[in-house]
């Protein structure tokens, strides 16, 4: 079971805040939407709970574990942030081959699977730079989930897909859920966000304005507090 | 763990950049070859006079009218190639796939402390390569492979105001080897951890900054004249010591690396733009 805490959170860079007394708990097994226009703090609110950013104030439990004073990165993550980034000059398979590596924690054949999940089987051997935008979010989305973390983030994951590629992400949102990850995920798609999401959270100019349970898919669940 | 993340910068930072390498072997054949041909005081050459080329330095600047400051040249090229080399990518790393790296590894102070390991090592490789250079070159001429250098070169390459130096300097080799290649150390790892706070190319201009004040004072606290031969106690009255280029040099890299683990561990990951 893991959980996320996040407490009176704000985040203020170049004198501006983006995130301001942010406070929500959710737990593993569901799939948590993000949602809002752009700049509305969103990506800032992934890059805290991922540990890329420290908040200007308040504070971050994963498994009622600090995040920056127990522990820097939460201990089971994987992340898809924005425009993901690999080594040009290795092909895909290699450059997810250097990431699990670190932690061996997935091998040869976990990264081939993930890589056919995502429908980069066979340019898994193409190199990185050679690769088309949707290709690149594909990697990153394999790259993500590639471990079986317990927190999945991804950022905007259908951005530059083609429908078969948002039907993968469906597909691996869902997945990942099953298997008791908590994925939380942001999205310009209501209707995708709608459709992935347990719960949703609006977020405008860095606050949460809106938090609906969409509970098991089913409208008369739909609870807007 | 810390080695994976090494093994990782070595192969990315390191051999991967071996075009900058090349550059820099290309500036060494130049300035080799420019001493070798036309500068050389002696018909008998020894690899220590190619080196005392590049990090005699200069003599101390003292301020008048009629005294023009001439910036040792090729010392600070020497310098500022090495700290081009190691300019940008801990930088470019973090905001590409380091970033995924330094989630995988969970931890701040192993990746930052792999930089600083990557720094080391591409400064040694960056020196390697010029001893390499200036040895090749030394053995095409047929002169001696010797850190030696010949009392034509001390005698015309220094100027003493040491009124009792007599015979040879036992130091020698230090300065020509050592301390240069700590001095290099030191401020890279400086210009690694001023990155975090400012951008690469500011950082650099302070790595800059730095060995021109050095050249224009002789100061034990300005540690680019511990990388000149000309500023040692050994030539010249008020010169820095060879003893106190070494602990100059061991305060600045623990101070840069603690310094770095401190503003690494509270800096926030953000894209570039």
């Amino acid at each position: 079971m893991t959980s996320v805490k996040i407490d009176s959170v704000s985040k203020i860079i170049r004198r501006k805040k983006v995130l301001d007394s942010v406070s929500l708990e959710i737990n593993s097994g569901k799939v948590i939407g993000f949602k809002g226009i752009n700049g509305s703090g969103k990506t800032m609110l992934m890059r805290i709970v991922s540990g890329l950013i420290r908040p200007t104030e308040g504070k971050v439990f994963i498994n009622e574990k600090q995040l920056h004073k127990d522990i820097s990165f939460p201990e089971s993550i994987g992340v898809f942030i924005e425009n993901p980034a690999f080594l040009d000059a290795y092909s895909g398979f290699e450059n997810l081959k250097i990431l699990a590596s670190i932690k061996k924690t997935a091998g040869e054949d976990r990264i081939t699977e993930v890589l056919e999940q995502v429908g980069l089987g066979d340019a898994g051997k193409k190199k990185y730079r050679k690769y088309s935008l949707g290709m690149k979010q594909r990697l990153g989305i394999a790259a993500a989930v590639l471990e079986q973390p317990d927190i999945v983030i991804l950022d905007e994951p259908t951005n530059s897909l083609d429908d078969s590629g948002v039907e993968m992400v469906k597909q691996i949102v869902l997945e990942q859920r099953d298997r008791g990850a908590l994925v939380i995920i942001s999205c310009h798609d209501a209707e995708i966000l709608e459709e992935l999401s347990d719960e949703i959270y609006t977020i405008t100019e860095g606050r949460i304005t809106d938090h609906i349970i969409l509970g098991e898919k089913n409208d008369e669940d739909k609870d807007k507090i | 763990m810390f080695f994976k993340i090494l093994r990782y910068d070595i192969k990315n930072g390191l051999v991967k950049e071996y075009k900058k390498y090349l550059l820099a072997a290309g500036f060494f054949v130049i300035v080799g070859f420019t001493y070798r041909l036309f500068l050389a005081f002696d018909d008998v050459q020894t690899l220590g006079n190619y080196l005392l080329y590049v990090h005699k330095g200069m003599e101390e600047y003292v301020f008048g009218y009629l005294n023009r400051f001439d910036i040792p040249v090729i010392w600070i090229c020497f310098h500022m190639l090495a700290y081009y080399i190691v300019m940008y990518y801990p930088y470019n790393d973090i905001d590409g796939f380091g970033k995924s790296i330094l989630i995988n590894s969970k931890n701040r102070k192993l990746w930052f402390l792999s930089k600083c390991c990557w720094v080391v090592f591409s400064i040694v490789l960056y020196f390697a390569v010029f001893m390499a250079v200036q040895t090749v070159i030394c053995l095409i001429f047929g002169d001696t492979v010797s850190l030696d250098v010949t009392q034509a070169e001390m005698y015309g390459r220094i100027r003493f105001t040491v009124m009792d130096f007599e015979g040879y300097p036992t130091e020698i080799p230090l300065q020509l080897i050592l301390l240069p290649l700590l001095v290099c150390i030191s401020v890279g790892l400086v210009q690694l951890t001023l990155s975090l706070i400012i951008k690469p190319l500011y950082s650099y201009i302070v790595s800059a900054a730095v060995l021109i004040v050095s050249a224009y004072y002789v100061s034990p606290f300005l540690i680019g004249n511990y990388a000149m031969v000309q500023r040692s106690s050994m030539f010249i009255e008020n010169g820095v010591s060879t003893a106190q280029g070494l602990i100059c040099c061991g305060v600045v890299c623990a101070a840069s690396v603690i310094a770095g683990l401190i503003i690494f561990n509270r800096y926030d990951i953000l894209n570039k733009e």
